[in-house]
């Protein structure tokens, strides 16, 4: 076992660490491993798995949500929703940036990518923001943290390629991540409060605005809601599957873009064409996951890994904490999706025969997943949002502004980590009513 | 002159199968939600909706793995590879679409000896539709293909660049 683990290590870490195609390497991992120590050829498994892997149904919600995603980003609507948030918070100390992490929650109710949400935040919020005097890394800290809301809050890209690796249900996990991602939330809001009262000169007073104005704006939130209803809601109430809580969803964006008017040739070319990058890209890398996963079964590793680790005797958050250094280690260097796939048909074995539930471990990795969004050196969020800084003519933010903006947001989510181990109840709490 | 002709066409056909993968997803989201519609109030029930949905997912994924690998949209780790030497970078990158050649050629070819197989022994899907399940396998392969032809190409202009940036 230790050979082939270390053999798998090694091709891995050198194949990704030269920069080659995660793909790719993935791919070339499970072949090398399969010709080198199994006397059964690991060719036949070529023609017939890639083929199931890209025909897996219920990996089509995957594609429908990156183009209810790309359509929304399009469509004009996340302008007019923070507008309309902005006025009902700009009371709060520390003004819009409370903005920024209520508009990226809510964005992450229809978007299942943290990236994706705080691109799309970041979009509206800094040409916006970066005239009025905001600190310039507590405003970029708080657009890349609450972008990471994007993949707790369902749906969500990681949790359906983990419900798939581990065989959970994906209606089960978005629901799963509902209040540990308002608990989330909570302290995202609570961390810029105490910020804001601590030094003021960190957000200029924002004029308030009237009630008529206020109310008024609440048209704009209704279609977004009116997606949330549709996606989340009728996989809650049972009444559609997640395939079709986003097909609905993709459906409502459309009519949306078309309500706002931007909905055109070029826009839904750009569009398309944007999904199909997307999901080709994901869809590869599961092919390579599929092959990886399918040669450690055949060789037994899962298995004797699990009996290893049972030898050792650890209680079961012992092995759950283990999981968590591992990720948070691998998740500075690694990008997320990559990582997922790498590990998860390693490590589910071994905790399924620990006893962990792996509902509550499903939540706890995405939010490692999270974590690893926004720890340097590799850090997606961190990028995007560094990107648009620079985009907006803020030449003078680096790298290391935008780390340590995200410091506090970091810390928020390691307390939500923390309460989801310590209380498993919360993760729980709303499957239980399904 | 004529290589010229030949690249900007297959540059085409990599965009128009990138944006067909994308037009199916939409098609199928309209078809789907229509379709719950109908079950839900009781008025239409659709059959073979699991057939459609992963003979799409076959198309979608496929189709568009060319263009990703045009606009460099499939995925590397590159903390290291973005610290090296230009030569070496360029070097790396090379060796990073061979693979990237070798693995969708192989993936292309045993495709085809599963959609070839299928269609000789006429097999058809699970399902009340009963498909012929080598359309899909035949998508499927197609897509590698043009991803391997699209990697060796870009390989090759790459080399072609080095060589002109060194003669």
């Amino acid at each position: 076992m230790g050979a082939i683990l270390l053999t798998i290590i090694c091709i891995l870490g050198v194949g990704l660490g030269i920069g080659l195609y995660v793909s790719v390497t993935i791919g070339f991992t499970a072949l090398g491993v399969g010709l080198i120590f199994s006397d059964r050829p690991v060719w036949d498994a070529l023609s017939y798995l890639p083929y199931n892997a890209v025909t897996t149904v219920t990996l089509l919600a995957l594609p429908l949500f990156i183009l209810m995603g790309e359509l929304l980003l399009r469509s004009g609507i996340t302008e007019r929703m923070y507008d309309t948030v902005s006025k009902w918070l700009n009371w709060l100390p520390g003004g819009l940036l409370h903005t920024n992490i209520v508009a990226s929650g809510l964005f992450a109710c229809v978007s299942g990518s943290s990236p994706a949400t705080a691109a799309t935040i970041g979009g509206v919020a800094i040409p916006y923001m970066s005239k009025r005097g905001y600190d310039q890394r507590m405003m970029l800290g708080s657009i890349a943290g609450g972008g990471t809301l994007g993949i707790l809050i369902p749906p969500s890209i990681v949790m359906i390629v983990y419900a798939v690796l581990a065989g959970e249900s994906i209606g089960q996990l978005y629901i799963a991540g509902v209040v540990p991602g308002l608990i989330l939330l909570g302290l995202c809001l609570g961390v810029i409060l105490i910020a804001a009262r601590v030094r003021p000169a960190l957000a200029p007073k924002e004029a308030s605005t009237s009630w008529a104005e206020k109310l008024a704006g609440l048209v704009w939130l209704l279609p977004i809601l009116g997606l949330i209803v549709a996606v989340l809601g009728s996989i809650y109430a049972g009444v559609a599957t997640p395939t079709e809580a986003a097909a609905f969803g993709v459906t409502g964006a459309l009519i949306i873009a078309a309500m706002t008017g931007r909905l055109s040739l070029s826009m839904l070319r750009e569009t398309l064409l944007a999904t199909a990058a997307t999901t080709s890209m994901i869809m590869l890398i599961l092919v390579g996951a599929f092959l990886l996963q399918f040669v450690m079964a055949f060789l037994g590793l899962p298995v004797a890994m699990a009996r290893a680790i049972a030898a050792w005797d650890l209680s079961t958050l012992q092995i759950v904490l283990a999981c968590c250094v591992i990720y948070l280690v691998l998740g500075m260097f690694m990008e997320s999706l990559s990582m997922i796939v790498i590990t998860i048909p390693v490590l589910i074995p071994v905790l399924d025969s620990a006893g962990v539930d792996l509902l509550w471990f499903g939540i706890v990795v995405v939010m490692l997943v999270e974590a690893s969004m926004i720890t340097p050196p590799v850090g997606l969020n961190l990028f995007i949002i560094l990107g648009l800084a620079r985009r907006n003519e803020l030449n003078d933010v680096g790298f290391k502004d935008v780390f340590l903006g995200v410091l506090p947001f970091f810390g928020a989510l390691i307390v939500t980590l923390i309460l989801v181990l310590i209380f498993p109840d919360l993760v729980f709490l709303l499957v239980r009513q399904m | 002159m004529k290589m010229r002709t030949v690249l900007t066409l297959f540059d085409r056909l990599i965009t128009a199968m990138a944006w067909a993968s994308g037009a199916v997803f939409v098609a199928l989201s309209v078809y789907i939600t229509i379709s719950a519609l109908g079950r839900y109030f009781g008025l239409f029930f659709t059959r073979g909706n699991d057939d459609l949905s992963s003979f799409a997912l076959a198309f979608g994924s496929t189709f568009g793995l060319a263009y990703a690998l045009k606009i460099d949209a499939h995925v590397r780790v590159d903390i290291l590879f973005s610290a090296l030497p230009p030569g070496l970078r360029n070097a790396l990158s090379t060796v990073s679409l061979a693979l990237m050649a070798l693995f969708a050629g192989l993936l292309a070819v045993y495709g085809w000896t599963l959609c070839f197989e299928s269609f000789g022994l006429g097999t058809r899907s699970v399902s009340i539709v009963q498909t012929p399940i080598w359309v899909p396998q035949a998508c499927v392969a197609f897509g590698f293909s043009i991803l391997a032809l699209q990697a060796i190409r870009m390989m090759v202009e790459l080399l072609l660049d080095q060589l002109r940036v060194r003669g």
